[in-house]
Formats: C-alpha cells, structure tokens, sequence
C-alpha cells in the first residue's frame, strides 16, 4: 500500500473515532415492555407481588403499565405504581386520566434508571368517548449517555374514531425533539383499524400482529410502538401468555435504536 | 422664639420622626408582620450534610415513622442513591415512599451502570409534571409544581452544589427560572457558600442558610426565594444515631 495512503487511513480512523457525540450514534439497545394490570391487579387480590415477580424475571428497563389506581378504594388505597417500584428497585412515576373512588386512575411507567423529566396529557374526548384517557411521556437517561422518551397510554374502548382522535394526540404530543422515542400502551384496537394503520403509520411497530387480549389471547390490542421509524430495529419480541394475573398479556421486546 | 417659629420647628420635627419611623418599618415590614401560618409550607430535609449516602442500610423505620408523624408537604432526601445491581436494584426513596405513603421523586445527580446519585423528593400527592435540567455531572436543577398548604401554590425547587464551578451556571438556571411562586431548598458546600449567595442580589431575592449542629459538617442546606418568602422556622433533630440530621422547615409566603 502506498505509504502516503495508509498514513491517510489512519489518520482518518483516528479522527472518526474521537468526533463528539459518537456515543449519542452508536447503537442504543433496551429492554422493554408493555402491560394493562388488570384494575391494579384485581386478578392478585390487588397484590403486587405477582406482577414485581413477572417484571423482575424479564429484567425490563422500562415498563408501560396500564390500569393503574393511585389511592382508590376498590383496590384498598394502595399506590400501585410506588408500590410495585419498591418491590422491584424501579423509577416508578403515575399519570392521572381520570378521579376515581376517591383516589385517581390511569397508566404509569417504571424505569430502571431515574426519570429526569414527566410530563401527563389528556387526550382529547370526542363525542361518543366512554372514558377520558391521558398519555404520561417521561424522559430517561441512560448511563451510556443516550436518553430516551418513552410514554404509557390506553385509549378509550369506544369506537375507532375516538381512538384515532385519540392517536392524532399522541403524535402531535410525542413526536417533537431528537430523542428516540417509545410509547407502549393498551390501544384497544385491532392492527386493520385506523387508529393503528393511520394513526401511527409514522411510527414502527414492535414485534408482529400475534393477539395479546385476554391472558389466554385471540386479539392484539397491546402495542410498542418505536420512533424514528427507520432507526428503531426489533431484536426480539415476546408475547407472554397465561400469566394468571391479568386478563391481558404483557409484550416484551429487545430492540436497538441505530 | 416666635409662635410661628414654634409652630415650623413642631411640625418639622414631627415630619422626620414620621419619615425615621415610616422608612424602619418599610425596611423591617415583612420580618415583623405576624407569621400566617396557613400561608406557610413545611419541609423535611433528610441529610448528613458531608456529601455521603444517606442510607448505609435498607431500614428506615426510624426515618418513615418520623416522615408519618411529623406534619409536612415535601420531604427531602439528601444523597439518596439507589444500587442497580440487577440482582437486587436496591432504591431507598422508592421504598421509603411506600412505607410512608408517599409519591417518590428522584433527581439524578450522577449515574453509572451500577450505581444512581441524587436525592429523593416525597410529596403526599400525584404531580402531572416533573422538570430537571442539567447543570454538569453531579449537580441538576429539578422542579415540580405542587401545594405548599391546601391553599397555597408552590413550585417546588431543588439543586445541590458541591464543585465552585458549578455555581456560575447553576445560578443562571435558577435565576431563569425562579418567580414568586418558587421555594427552592438545596445543599451547599460551606466553602461556597458565599460565591453562590453573590449571585442573588439581596434587593430580589432571599437568601438563608442553615448549618447542623455537628461542626463536622461540610454542607449545609441553603434555602433561596424571592421576597415574597420568608423562612419563620427551622428546627433540627437527629436520627439513625444522630448520623442522619432531620430539619423541620417553615417558609411562609408574604400577602
């Protein structure tokens, strides 16, 4: 080789390898799920032990959780989301959607590295909504450096319009900034409604259209959703079925954002 | 002297002693005016004031019954690390919170693959927001907005100063950020602590500070606002074996 040349390559790599910010492109790899509770573990005698089992055997870094109650009655006052935190060492945050028995319902995150910021909207109510609904949009650094956004929703059961409503929302909320972005949550709505096809066709989705509703599951309702679409790669993806302790499966996926 | 002499040096001394007494009261006004005590935020700051970990074991009854018994609207844990050993991701503020009944807060000031710095911050209630901003590794600004009383608004504030150069652009955040409805309470490395003051000018802001009773201390808590605040009360006791010191703070908001 010329010996000009090799000098040139050399010196090349060595300027590619200390450009700033090369950590912010490498790959970014996480661990995450999605996962309705059930009313805050109505199928557990709202206990959280089982739901802290099942999340600690597939060491998450990140959890979307919906149906969470914050001090109800029905589920004995507890704070689910703080309680769940405790028994797993996680970052728990709550997001309101509605008052509830004297306490307040919604959906929540848990994280295994703090959450430097959080932020609940609710999503609009159109006519023929049954239930207001909120998305909890939280930031999270890592230690390698990269931080992401990552939100837990559930949209209303009502009717695919409101849910698409409900999806237009979601994007003008969350898909602002350079972050990578991950919002999981319970859409109750199948992959062919326009909610899913429309609604998030600027995002990808994670992991295939296998059903996750109810524990022993014949519909997909449950969802990863993953932004930018080009750079957020599937690794693997899980539907975990017949828990026993919600009528819905939680979704597990390995992914990297490139 | 004439009548009319009389007359002009009466009402001219009765002008300055009204002017004297006017100006000490304008000057002295917010200290002396009764303490409205349900204008007034209590807060609980947990620390050992040396930069260490709060918590060298995972039992923290003393600190959850002190946290149950005595009345407050935000509590701090100062130095609260959390390990991420992933066999057994120990997280004091999360655990404290549950015991206590309470909503964990976290505000990293540093963190590695195992191990998370920061302190924790309780609050008896849900928040729709939570904001930190960086200022350098080891030292975030972190607010949340939240109730001082059940009439009292209050966005909450908190930072943390151990390095000199972090004070010039930690003070610019907090000026950025700080208005009359901010209460913020942090730690200070007492050798700073006269840098960091220099950057609030007394004529806006109020600035106060509060020292343990172990001379042994490095830190001590700093508590900054505008002048619509004023610190009425501080009071310390000790817990853990007197290594942890706990501080009962109450700053009233001005009418």
């Amino acid at each position: 080789m010329n010996y000009k040349l090799y000098h040139g390559i050399i010196l090349l790599c060595w300027l590619f390898a200390f450009q700033p910010g090369i950590a912010q492109t490498s790959p970014f790899h996480l661990k995450i799920m999605s996962f309705n509770v059930c009313r805050s573990g109505e199928l557990t005698q709202y206990s959280v032990t089982p739901f802290a089992d099942l999340i600690r055997h597939y060491q998450p870094d990140v959890v979307a959780l919906q149906e969470v109650d914050y001090k109800v009655a029905r589920s004995n006052n507890m704070d689910f989301a703080t309680e769940l935190g405790a028994a797993l060492g996680m970052f728990p945050v709550f997001g309101k959607a509605i008052s509830y028995q004297g306490g307040e319902y919604g959906i929540a995150v848990l994280s295994k590295y703090p959450i430097s910021a959080f932020q609940t909207y609710a999503l609009p109510a159109p006519d023929g909504t049954k239930e207001e609904r909120a998305v909890l949009i939280t930031e999270i650094g890592f230690p390698s450096g990269q931080n992401l956004k990552f939100a837990s929703t559930h949209l209303d059961h009502s009717s695919d319009k409101v849910r698409s409503v409900m999806a237009s929302a979601l994007n003008s909320y969350l898909l602002e900034g350079e972050m990578p972005i991950i919002v999981g949550g319970d859409f109750n709505a199948e992959p062919e409604e326009s909610a899913i096809v429309d609604g998030m066709q600027q995002w990808k989705q994670i992991g295939d259209d296998s059903p996750t509703h109810p524990d022993n599951p014949i519909k997909k309702i449950d969802y990863l959703f993953g932004y930018p679409k080009e750079k957020c790669v599937t690794i693997s993806y899980q539907v975990i079925k017949k828990t026993g302790i919600s009528d819905h499966c939680p979704v597990l996926a390995e992914i990297k954002f490139q | 002297m004439t009548r009319k002499e009389l007359n002009i040096f009466f009402w001219t001394a009765l002008s300055m002693i009204l002017l004297v007494a006017c100006s000490k009261n304008n000057e002295t006004e917010q200290d002396e005016s009764p303490w409205n005590k349900n204008n007034t935020v209590t807060i609980q700051f947990y620390s050992r004031l040396n930069n260490e970990t709060l918590f060298q074991t995972s039992s923290y009854t003393e600190l959850v019954n002190q946290l149950q018994n005595q009345p407050h609207r935000v509590a701090i844990l100062h130095c609260a690390d959390a390990s991420l050993n992933t066999a057994n991701q120990l997280n004091p503020t999360v655990s404290i919170a549950a015991q206590a009944g309470k909503v964990p807060l976290f505000n990293k000031s540093s963190l590695s693959d195992n191990e998370v710095r920061g302190s924790g911050v309780l609050i008896g209630h849900t928040t729709t927001e939570m904001k930190t901003l960086p200022v350098a590794d080891g030292c975030t600004w972190f607010s949340i907005p939240t109730y001082g009383s059940p009439i009292l608004f209050m966005s909450f504030s908190t930072i943390s100063f151990e390095e000199g150069t972090h004070i010039s652009p930690g003070a610019t955040i907090i000026r950025e950020n700080i208005d009359d409805e901010t209460v913020m309470i942090g730690t200070i490395n007492k050798t700073l602590r006269e840098q960091l003051e220099s950057e609030f000018p007394s004529e806006i802001y109020r600035f106060v500070s509060i020292e343990g009773t172990s001379s042994a201390n490095s830190q001590a808590i700093f508590i900054l606002t505008t002048k619509r605040w004023i610190v009425r009360e501080s009071t310390e006791i000790q817990i853990d074996n007197k290594k942890i010191s706990s501080f009962q703070i109450q700053v009233e908001k001005l009418e």
